[in-house]
């Protein structure tokens, strides 16, 4: 069954179409990913289902609901993760979860027990009487995603999680999005970060422009791009070296540089090995090493999109 | 459940604002101890009557010696004596200031002469004859008599040809520290406004807001949750600050303190409906404030909080503390209510009117 159904969304914000008849179906069950670069329109996708911005056009269904006639049945079913870190610098970790945790209804005994279980979750537990001016970015990371998830919803949206923090945090929320997942979630993923979708993800759309232009597992997506590969020229020193006419070299795609390394995606059914080595030749650079590798997650988005998913 | 929820939240959030509190609490007690001490020149200094005496003379029998006897008699106590006396001696007496009062029975009523009007004893004369006077529905005068007036005084056979004060004006006067402890206490209630706004705005500085919203909690629900919180803690922060200056500076707020704190809660009332105006219509919390502390300071100079106004005109009565602070002053020293119910009645008009500001531009808006 499909927990979430987009079908045609689209927002607008003046003349500029942020969401642009977005069709998408995310069945129960998922970590789904959702890929794309700044201003690609996931924010905005994203707050049409929470209901914080209103769809200029377009339908969106919560397991077979539309929320527009049942705003309260898809409040009490969806947790926001926020891409903005949203919690009171003047409360404490465990009263921020039990304030918000408490706008669902919930009371009592039940409610001190799920505030419990959300920190311990996010592993706060043993910091629940901190104030979060003392934490740092990933504990604030952690702590937004325990305020979201306490109420227990069917469907959780973290959009971008772990932006800016560090590599312990991220594990720990990478492996609760598992866990939450092995709990019954569905969770919406984004992020700019393609190894952590390709790491959690079982379902991953490319969004660009407001449009989802490719969407599938990752093996799905790659064997997208199978008639692509790319080249990998390590070389003693960069200096010299032109990119402009490797990229006019018949098949190739684009070339990227990275310290004394070169990559250039170019098109599989065009053998320009030799003219790539050529070109290092004359232009006197000394190559170190030639790899030729398989196409990622990251290729597969630069080839569709025509650029890099981080600026 | 949810606005009581919000309201809780506000008063954590509120109370743990250390900066905030200060403002609230420790700034104006400051305020009347400076005030209070810096400026006490400009107030009557006695804050305690000693032995007030009193002559008397009566016109042979009239109609009012039997009242007044018994009002003598009534009033007689330890600090207050009578003395007989004749016509001319109690007048020079006065005027000489060797009694703080002379009473003249005639069959026409009663004249009162007092050396200084705007003394303490002379207003408790004032305000005892008054009583009586009241009670008897006699018509009385007080005459003021200055030393250096004495002399045609004496000439004179009639005292009404001399200054009247028809008007008996009974009461103590507040010295500068039970003055500057009514009004900066109703002063500091508009500053209450300050900390509505953060709030309000905290919510965006936050982003909580948009967490809010996502929560299934009408947007009605966390308005009236604001209020609350902010009328409970500004409430609270006045009622700490009459606490502390009744029982710790002993400044005097009177025998009505249930009215004074009415009359101070609606100043409230009326800074937080501001405050919640100014966060819904501007949504920059910058001019929010700046706009509050034009406000509050502009009505402090209007209304007596730095210096007393002795005749307010109608530029002060724009101001709220002008109404707040004479409807105290009256309750606290002359038990006069009168001034009451006008004061209510702006702070509650204002407060309203906001408050419907606030509503209609919140149903305006998409966010919070
Ligand atoms: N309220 C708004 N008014 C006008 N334009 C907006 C508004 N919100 C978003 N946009 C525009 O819509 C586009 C999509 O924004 P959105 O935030 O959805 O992107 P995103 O994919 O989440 O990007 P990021 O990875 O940076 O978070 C952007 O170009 C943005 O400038
Ligand atoms: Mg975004």
């Amino acid at each position: 069954m499909n927990i979430l159904e987009l079908t045609k969304l689209t927002k607008k914000f003046g003349d500029f179409i942020a969401v642009d008849q977005l069709t998408l179906s995310i069945a129960e069950g998922e970590i789904f990913g959702l890929l794309g670069a700044n201003g690609a329109g996931k924010s905005t996708t994203i707050n049409m289902v929470s209901g914080l911005i209103r769809a200029t056009s377009g339908e969106i269904q919560l397991m077979g609901k539309s929320i527009t006639n049942n705003r309260h049945f898809a409040k009490m079913n969806i947790g926001v993760v926020p891409q903005d870190i949203a919690i009171y610098e003047d409360l404490t970790a465990y009263e921020n979860v039990k304030f918000f945790a408490g706008l669902y209804g919930l009371r009592g005994t039940k409610l001190d027990e799920q505030v419990k279980k959300a920190l311990e979750f996010v592993g706060l537990s043993d910091r629940h009487k901190s104030f979060p001016k003392n934490f740092s970015g990933g504990m604030k990371r952690r702590l937004n995603i325990a305020c979201a998830i306490a109420h227990q919803p069917k469907l959780i949206i973290m959009d971008e999680p772990t932006v800016g923090i560090d590599p312990q945090s991220r594990n720990y929320i990478l492996n609760s999005v598992r866990k939450l997942n092995e709990m019954g979630c569905t969770i919406i993923y984004t992020s700019h970060y393609m190894e952590e979708v390709e790491e959690v993800c079982s379902q991953i759309a490319i969004v660009d422009h407001g449009k989802v232009i490719a969407e599938g597992t990752k093996e799905q997506l790659k064997s997208i791009i199978t008639d692509t590969k790319d080249v990998w020229v390590e070389v003693k020193n960069i200096d010299g070296l032109k990119l402009e006419p490797i990229q006019t070299i018949n098949g190739v795609l684009g070339v990227e540089v990275s310290d004394n390394q070169i990559k250039i995606n170019s098109d599989m059914g065009v053998n320009n090995l030799n003219a790539i080595i050529q070109h290092f030749i004359t232009n006197q650079i000394e190559i170190h090493s030639i790899q030729e590798k398989e196409p990622n997650l990251e290729s597969v988005f630069l080839t569709l999109t025509g650029r890099s998913l981080r600026d | 459940m949810n606005i009581w929820s919000m309201t809780l939240k506000e008063i954590l959030v509120t109370i743990r604002n250390k900066r905030a509190f200060i403002f609230m609490l420790a700034f104006p007690i400051i305020l009347i101890l400076i005030l209070g001490t810096a400026l006490s020149n400009n107030f009557e200094n006695t804050s305690s009557i000693g032995k007030i005496h009193i002559l008397y003379y009566e016109e042979q029998a009239n109609s009012y010696t039997k009242p007044f006897h018994d009002f003598m008699a009534a009033v007689k106590k330890s600090d207050l004596s009578f003395e007989k006396t004749t016509k001319d001696a109690g007048k020079q007496a006065i005027a000489k200031a060797k009694a703080d009062g002379y009473i003249e029975l005639s069959n026409k009523g009663i004249d009162l002469y007092v050396n200084n009007t705007s003394g303490i004893s002379a207003s408790v004369i004032q305000g005892l004859l008054k009583g009586f006077s009241d009670q008897y529905n006699l018509i009385s005068e007080v005459i003021k008599v200055n030393p250096q007036q004495a002399k045609q005084l004496m000439a004179s056979s009639s005292p009404t040809q001399h200054i009247k004060y028809i008007t008996l004006n009974p009461g103590k006067k507040p010295n500068s520290m039970d003055y500057y402890a009514v009004v900066i206490s109703t002063m500091i209630t508009l500053f209450g406004a300050l900390s509505t706004v953060a709030l309000v705005h905290g919510e965006n500085i936050q982003r909580t807001a948009d967490r809010l919203l996502l929560a299934p909690i009408h947007r009605y629900e966390i308005f009236i949750g604001k209020m609350l919180g902010s009328l409970f803690v500004n409430g609270i922060c006045v009622l700490l600050l009459v606490g502390f200056s009744k029982y710790v500076l002993h400044t005097n707020w009177g025998n009505h303190l249930w009215i004074v704190i009415l009359i101070l809660l609606s100043s409230v009332l009326l800074a937080t409906s501001l405050g919640l105006m100014l966060s819904y219509i501007l949504q920059n919390s910058a001019s929010a404030r700046t706009i509050i502390m034009i406000f509050a300071n502009t009505s402090a100079l209007l209304g007596g909080s730095w210096f007393a106004i002795p005749t307010p005109g109608w530029i002060n009565f724009l101001s709220p503390l002008t109404w707040e602070n004479e409807a105290v002053l009256k309750v606290i020293y002359a038990n006069d209510f009168t001034a009451t119910i006008p004061t209510f009645t702006y702070n509650l008009g204002f407060s309203v009117l906001c408050l419907l500001i606030a509503i209609f531009s919140l149903r305006r808006r998409e966010g919070l």
